[in-house]
């Protein structure tokens, strides 16, 4: 008992500067953007100090058109954002994966530079790694260069301002946040285990699918949800290299903070994408946990 | 604005991005410090001002010079809005200094009373909320037209020639501005680019829908895609002319004969000004013929400083893109603040955007 | 589970070799020329020093590892065609690798799981080979919410599920302590009788070898030292590795005096002694080993012989039911001796005269000293 509470009390002094920090610079923010959302908007930008439910109406359904108007638009551009964060999450799984498992593989030297290699990136501004793929994928870049001259291809492809680029950029840009908790769940797995079940006769797929895939599921998980939420924001990749063509959630709330100086708005739209993150990722928790239990 | 140098170009997502954040924690912060003995803090768009002048400036009068810088109007305003203080002299478009004496952030200063205004073409005093000059003085203008490339594209007058380009499998670019291309869709059909009629606006975005299949992209960063020639021609502000003088041979800018849309941003101080003494200073200092001119070469952009006109360089004084004669000025229309307006514009914006 | 008849020569391995590179750009040799023939129904144990071998010729056996050259073969067929979840083998292994993921039952299961066997004979087959390593119902339980000596019972119930031809357990009680382990080395014994299959078993401890096997395989250097039973390799150990790396010797180095076909008598620079050994010739070198269990003390009213060697007491060490004595000789070599606690009291600085049976005496002759390690 006595430990316990001398446990409690270091506790408490590990977590106090962590929750300060949380709910400062967290659910401060958070709560503004809350109160914001059930405000009128001011005609220059700004608030009017008197509760308005229409922003949520417009988007949700019950603006009736006297002071706003329902548009089933936005809800499109959510679930438009949110396929694309999903498409993100699978493209950059589906590299990841078994990138991880060769570089564990890998002696320790290359290893490190490897993981060096992947975090690389983070290191230097999105926005200018970005104007780095437009160099390649213009029609005068250096991917239709090289195609060209390999012959491969005798017209300049249409890469720049396309969906293709468009994915292309989201997986560059979140590649790190998935490979890192994938790796490290990769790199846990005792390579014993895989032999305990190919020795009690699984075959390498079975082993993967009883096994590896199990075993590494925390660090899916964790590089899903640190992908899908920064991805189903993001609107920079869309406009630089999808050429702004395609609207995301996160164009929808800069243009109401910005263009159309509708701050309650754009606080209503950023509002209901943090709920609809948190429903789709503790329905995906929910779910996974739930399969775990019943393997 | 229209800052051109790719760089800045570059800032202006992040600066766009920061700006968001900052919205969403409300950052009252932002306030130059620095109380050296005599100070002057400008709040201004990015490569906006030759570094010159404020140098001259400094040496001429002591004061010491801080600049802080922004890229878009309303951030400048959401700024000020959340409390940003420090600041004395910004420099708002014309429509957006109209919101700001609204909202009751400008301070008088009686500009127009200082030797050297008698210079300013008074066609300039656009603002409605001062006709007089008595706020702001006038600092820059521009047309916002078509820079194309001319290997690509030989010769380009219009607008109708430039969205036929599509056809011919020559690529355009417009940008991913709000009013700008609902501006231009308005002013095509013969419109106000501040009108709030719901069927002229309605025209506008069906316009914009018919068109948005053609246009391979909505960017700021056009120049170097125009450049390359991996873009024939792009709506852009006639800050490209910095361009054009350094690649005559590859880089054309026109203001088409249909017309254009104008921007003009006026210095003006802020009621919240620290040093609203240094700031009229800076005002009068920048109404020397030989100052404005200084600052004009450098941004290749419009003057309204008939002395300082005369200062310039043939080859801008003459330019016809840069100091356009009257009968071109007229085909050029400047932004209104739209009051609620502004929501129509929103949903025409969105549902364009939206579209596919 | 029925016993079959044994088969003599159930698993045949030839001349296997295996070499890895080091780092450094050397190579070693894991396996050098192994050849081994072990019955259907053997308790096996392969004995050895770290980094013998021992794992790697399991890994081979079980699949996880390739041989350079070499043939082994199971029942009478080639073993090294078969990929590792094909073979009739199943291991156990050194760390139990149970999964710690699924529950005990899916663990002890999964042998099962895999091979599609219908779940009503799944979870029959699963309580009785839980209940055979005497651990009924524990299937909801986690492997993290076991004991070491569980776990390792889990890892055995999985590992005999799937009925295998041959049992392949790397040093598998070697996380354990001392009393439970006297305790799994019967029961796995017992289990091997009473399943009849043939168990190969990795140890370093040879107490442990010695208990459970029916033969041993002392590995050294990825070669066979020795390949006896207990008995054998304990009294007639082939090789002065093997006496020192079985049980307690002592050891000297001598020149044959004497040969004779009943004795030979040997000089140890100053001592000398008599052993039964007729095939040595006059003036050989030889090495000559006694257990210290076999040194007798004399009462002081029996005759004395000249079969003993005399010795200074330095120290008496009570260990239970012996004494363990340390003593120097006359030329200044150290020798032990275990004797009954019972004999009188013996004092340090007393001289004693430790007497032998000839018989006891193992000498081996230095021109067959070839594995020794320096
Ligand atoms: N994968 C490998 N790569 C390189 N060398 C290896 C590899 N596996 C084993 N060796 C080397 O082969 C030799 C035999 O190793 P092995 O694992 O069979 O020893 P062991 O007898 O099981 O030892 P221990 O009692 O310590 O488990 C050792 O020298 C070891 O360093
Ligand atoms: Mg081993």
């Amino acid at each position: 008992m006595r430990s316990f509470n001398g446990q409690q009390k270091q506790l408490l002094v590990l977590l106090t500067p962590a929750t300060l920090f949380l709910s400062v610079f967290f659910l401060g923010p958070l709560l503004i953007m809350a109160v914001s959302s059930f405000l009128e908007p001011g005609l220059y930008g700004g608030v009017e100090w008197s509760f308005y439910p229409w922003s949520y109406g417009r988007v949700l359904g019950w603006a009736d058109g006297f002071y706003e108007e329902f548009d089933i638009v936005y809800l499109e551009i959510l679930l438009r954002s949110a396929g694309l964060a999903l498409a993100t999450v699978a493209v950059t799984l589906l590299l990841c994966y078994p990138v991880a498992f060769w570089i564990s593989r890998m002696p320790s030297r290359w290893k490190s530079f490897c993981i060096f290699m992947i975090a690389l990136p983070f290191f230097s501004s999105m926005i200018i790694r970005l104007y780095a793929w437009i160099l390649i994928l213009r029609d005068s870049g250096f991917a239709n260069q090289i195609l060209l001259s390999l012959g491969i291809i005798a017209e300049p492809l249409d890469l720049m301002y396309s969906g293709t680029a468009v994915i292309l950029g989201m997986v560059y840009i979140f590649v790190p946040f998935m490979f890192l908790p994938v790796y490290s769940s990769v790199e846990n797995l005792d390579p014993k285990l895989i032999k305990a079940s190919q020795d009690l006769g699984a075959t390498p797929f079975t082993t993967f699918r009883r096994v590896i895939f199990p075993m590494t599921l925390p660090g899916v998980i964790a590089g899903s949800i640190l992908v899908f939420i920064p991805a189903l924001g993001n609107f920079v990749v869309p406009s630089m290299l999808g050429g702004a063509k395609v609207v995301m959630i996160g164009n929808l709330v800069e243009q109401q903070f910005l263009a159309s100086r509708n701050w309650p708005f754009g606080a209503t739209l950023s509002m209901i994408m943090i709920l609809f993150m948190l429903l789709v990722v503790s329905f995906y928790l929910l779910k996974v946990m739930k399969k775990q239990h019943a393997a | 604005m229209k800052s051109v140098n790719t760089a800045a170009a570059g800032n202006r997502w992040i600066k766009k991005t920061l700006a968001l954040a900052c919205l969403g924690v409300t950052c009252a912060g932002a306030s130059v410090s620095a109380q050296a003995d005599e100070t002057l803090n400008l709040y201004n768009w990015g490569d906006y001002i030759n570094p010159e002048v404020l140098e001259r400036f400094t040496a001429e009068t002591g004061i010491e010079v801080n600049l802080d810088t922004y890229s878009s109007n309303e951030e400048m305003l959401a700024k000020l809005q959340v409390g940003a203080t420090g600041y004395d002299i910004v420099f708002p478009s014309v429509h957006m200094q109209d919101i700001m004496a609204q909202l009751g952030l400008l301070e008088k200063t009686g500009i127009n009373q200082s030797p050297g205004f008698e210079n300013i073409d008074t066609s300039h005093l656009l603002a409605e909320s001062d006709p007089e000059g008595e706020y702001c003085l006038p600092y820059g203008w521009g047309s916002v037209g078509i820079v194309y490339n001319k290997t690509l594209v030989p010769e380009l007058n219009s607008w109708k020639e430039f969205f036929a380009l599509p056809d011919q499998g020559k690529k355009i670019v417009m940008l991913d501005d709000m009013r700008e291309d609902i501006g231009l869709a308005l002013l095509l059909d013969g419109n106000s680019v501040n009108s709030v009629d719901p069927d002229e606006l309605k025209s506008a975005q069906q316009f914009l829908l018919d068109t948005k299949p053609k246009v391979s992209a909505f960017t700021y960063d056009s120049i170097p895609m125009v450049q390359s020639g991996d873009i024939a021609a792009a709506q852009w502000y006639v800050g490209a002319m910095i361009y054009v003088k350094e690649m005559p041979d590859t880089l054309a800018y026109v203001i088409p004969e249909e017309g254009a849309t104008m921007y003009q941003e006026n210095m003006c101080v802020l009621k919240t000004a620290p040093n609203k003494e240094n700031a009229k200073r800076f005002l009068e200092f920048f109404l020397q013929p030989e100052i404005s001119a200084l600052n004009t070469v450098q941004q290749t952009n419009g003057s309204m400083n008939k002395a300082a006109i005369e200062l310039l360089p043939d080859d801008i004084r003459n330019d016809e893109n840069i100091n356009p004669g009257e009968e071109t000025k007229e085909k050029l229309q400047i932004f209104r603040e739209l009051g609620t307006g502004t929501r129509l514009y929103d949903r025409v914006w969105t549902k364009f955007r939206t579209a596919s | 589970m029925a016993v079959s008849d044994p088969t003599p020569d159930f698993l045949k391995i030839k001349n296997a070799f295996r070499h890895f590179a080091t780092p450094e750009g050397g190579s070693v040799r894991a396996l050098d020329g192994i050849n081994l023939n072990v019955a259907s129904n053997e308790f096996i144990t392969l004995l050895g020093p770290s980094g013998c071998g021992k794992t790697t010729l399991l890994n081979i056996i079980a699949g996880f590892e390739r041989l350079d050259s070499g043939s082994i073969l199971l029942g009478g067929s080639s073993l090294l065609e078969l990929p590792a979840h094909q073979r009739p083998v199943n291991t156990v292994f050194q760390s139990y690798a149970l999964f710690p993921h699924l529950n005990i039952g899916d663990n002890v299961g999964y042998g099962l799981d895999v091979a599609g066997v219908a779940k009503k004979e799944r979870n029959r087959r699963v309580s009785e080979a839980l209940e055979m390593v005497g651990l009924s119902g524990v299937e909801k339980r986690r492997p993290s919410q076991l004991s070491g000596g569980q776990q390792q019972r889990v890892a055995l119930a999985r590992a005999i599920i799937n009925r295998p031809k041959m049992l392949l357990l790397d040093e598998p009680l070697s996380a354990l302590d001392r009393n439970l382990r006297s305790k799994m080395q019967i029961e796995l014994k017992n289990l091997q009788s009473e399943l009849g299959i043939c168990f190969l078993f990795v140890t370093h401890d040879q107490e442990e070898a010695l208990t459970m096997s029916d033969r041993i395989v002392v590995l050294n250097g990825g070669k066979i030292e020795q390949l006896g039973t207990p008995d054998e390799i304990y009294h007639r150990p082939a090789s002065r590795f093997v006496t020192e790396f079985i049980g307690e010797s002592n050891i000297f180095s001598g020149r044959v005096l004497e040969s004779t076909p009943e004795f030979s008598r040997v000089d140890l620079g100053g001592a000398e002694v008599i052993c039964n050994n007729p095939t040595l010739s006059a003036g050989e070198q030889v090495s000559l080993l006694i257990r210290p269990e076999h040194f007798h003390l004399k009462a002081a009213d029996e005759p004395s012989s000249s079969r003993g060697l005399t010795a200074v007491l330095e120290q008496s060490v009570f260990i239970g039911r012996d004494h363990q004595l340390h003593c120097r000789m006359g030329n200044g070599q150290e020798v032990s001796a275990l004797i009954r606690s019972s004999f009188k009291a013996l004092q340090a600085g007393q001289p004693l005269t430790l007497e032998y049976d000839p018989a006891a005496w193992h000498v081996i002759p230095e021109r067959e000293r070839v594995n020794e390690v320096i």
